[in-house]
């Protein structure tokens, strides 16, 4: 983790998703670069196509304010903290905003986003948008919940086991950051009794090869009365970090997150790394 | 790279990849698992009551008869390589090898296989095994051309970019090999032909990041009359390069998997090992 992307457009300029960043960025001595895309808010909530035919958007009032304010609280959250960082500003005329970004996500070894409690776009819900960069940008990205008062923990961490491609992904991938946390668990949710068996092989494996990266980690099957995703969030409320593959079915066009992923993606317990 | 999963068949020269995954290992400190899949009977369905029965066990047994062998011969090396080791062997349900390579290279940060050569050309059905292997693990894969008079090494790599998805997968997933490396090169065909490649800059903010962790990449935009495919493999033997990093680009309608033609193109005609991810 050496360079980590932090989305600093103006509705996730909050010290939460800045703190996150700026704690991993300790950790891994890695260098910030606080990415503002014009516009991509502008264009997932619709005001894009009023305002693109008058003002070319990258000059437009509204704009130039909040790049200023997204600089501002990117210089603010890293001046004295002695690590190298950087303001990036990206235009996304002519192409698409959600292009623009995921071509910056590529650069970077992780991605930290914040949830915008303002959405109000019914044509992309949130989830979609969220699901659409992880999956285009095959590179992991780390959400982080609203929470005025956030700070960041490395205590526990937790990790969505079902043994799949995609969960095994986020697990190889969230390695750098695994080894800062002081308790690693790898947890699954009402096994059915035929599969016990291999989900526990399966994680004896991964715990194996976790151990020789120097993560001690441990595995432990949830049994629980109600749904899976309300479970799996009451594991996420205690951790300070999960970790998750992002599954998807393509049903035809349309892409379909998984039911956990979308529930969490909505309203994540505690900062959630995702990867697939 | 911790874990190394070795795929043993015994038609192979297992010494091809177990010299690969020893040069890893010394590096890296690697434990390596040598795997051995035993393929299944080919089975006939018999009538009233309807069962299955095997029809063909030739493969199964040729292949346990040979498992004590290849065992020995595995621990052997890693005996006297003073490394350490796990050997495993399970038997399918089918012919398809690939399925118990790929269970087993899920959890292990690397998977080494050969890919088989016949007339210096790898064979199609090789190159979908090693295509299927690196979809369905999601691990990178070091596949190694089976006809090759040099031993594996990873001091020149050339790295191909075109700023996509598997382009950043492979870059991403080779760091800590690519950190060991003497000499990187990431390679660029018709930066211009990407929709979002800026020519100017093409890979330099790429190699700026790779940079950041300690590998020594250089960045090379190569504007080429021919496809990516060719213009790859020229330019990783002009580099005499032992190793060649690129995404797996495919993708599976319904069973099949369909290759990228640049990958199905390298992978055919490979200038050295290559190292793949999807």
């Amino acid at each position: 983790m050496k360079t980590i992307l932090v989305d600093v457009t103006p509705f996730d300029a909050r010290d939460n998703v800045l703190n996150a960043a700026v704690a991993l960025a300790g950790k891994n001595d890695a260098h910030v670069v606080g990415l503002y895309v014009t516009h991509a808010r502008l264009a997932f909530t619709g005001l894009y196509s009023l305002t693109s035919p008058y003002i070319h958007p990258d000059t437009s009032a509204i704009e130039v304010t909040w790049r200023a304010k997204a600089e501002e609280a990117i210089t603010k959250a890293l001046a004295n903290t002695g690590l190298s960082y950087e303001f990036r500003h990206v235009s996304t005329i002519p192409s698409d905003p959600m292009d623009t970004l995921i071509a910056q996500v590529r650069l970077a070894d992780v991605f930290i986003t914040g949830i915008d409690t303002d959405w109000n776009d019914n044509a992309v819900s949130q989830s979609d948008a969220l699901g659409q960069i992880i999956e285009g940008a095959g590179r992991p990205i780390i959400i982080v919940p609203e929470k005025s008062d956030y700070n960041p923990k490395f205590d526990t961490v937790s990790i969505g086991w079902d043994g799949s491609r995609e969960c095994i992904r986020a697990v190889f991938d969230a390695i750098p950051i695994l080894r800062h946390y002081a308790q690693c668990s790898l947890i699954s949710v009402n096994v059915d009794r035929a599969d016990m068996d291999a989900r526990r092989q399966s994680a004896t494996r991964m715990i194996e090869t976790l151990g020789r990266h120097d993560i001690v980690a441990s595995y432990k099957n949830i049994k629980a009365h109600g749904s899976d995703i309300k479970a799996l969030r009451k594991v996420g409320e205690e951790s300070d970090l999960m970790i998750l593959g992002a599954y998807h079915h393509r049903r035809l066009r349309e892409r379909i997150f998984g039911g956990v992923t979308v529930s969490i993606l909505n309203s994540p317990p505690c900062p959630v790394f995702l990867s697939r | 790279m911790k874990t190394l999963l070795v795929a043993l068949l015994p038609d192979e020269d297992i010494d091809t990849s177990l010299d690969a995954a020893i040069t890893i290992a010394h590096k890296h400190g690697s434990h390596i698992i040598g795997y051995m899949p035993i393929p299944g009977p080919i089975l006939m369905p018999v009538a009233s009551p309807m069962t299955m029965v095997p029809f063909d066990d030739t493969m199964r047994t040729r292949f346990r008869e040979m498992l004590p062998t290849v065992k020995a011969a595995f621990e052997k090396r890693m005996t006297t390589e003073g490394l350490s080791f796990e050997f495993r062997s399970d038997e399918q349900t089918s012919l398809n090898l690939s399925l118990g390579i790929i269970a087993h290279a899920r959890t292990s940060d690397l998977c080494i296989v050969q890919m088989w050569q016949s007339g210096g050309k790898v064979t199609a059905d090789s190159v979908e095994s090693v295509a299927d292997i690196v979809m369905a693990s999601g691990r990178p894969v070091l596949a190694l051309p089976s006809q090759t008079s040099r031993a594996f090494a990873y001091e020149r790599v050339t790295v191909a970019w075109n700023a996509s998805r598997e382009s950043a997968r492979a870059a991403f997933d080779s760091v800590s090999l690519l950190s060991k490396a003497a000499e990187v090169e990431l390679v660029w065909i018709n930066p211009q032909d990407t929709p979002s490649g800026n020519v100017d800059i093409a890979g330099a903010e790429i190699a700026t990041v790779l940079a950041r962790h300690d590998i020594k990449i250089t960045d090379n935009p190569i504007s080429s009359p021919s496809k990516a495919g060719p213009a790859i493999v020229e330019q990783a033997i002009r580099n005499a390069s032992d190793l060649l990093v690129i995404g797996a680009y495919g993708h599976s309608r319904l069973r099949e998997r369909i290759l990228g033609g640049a990958t199905e193109y390298i992978l055919r005609n490979p200038p050295c090992a290559i190292l793949l991810s999807n």
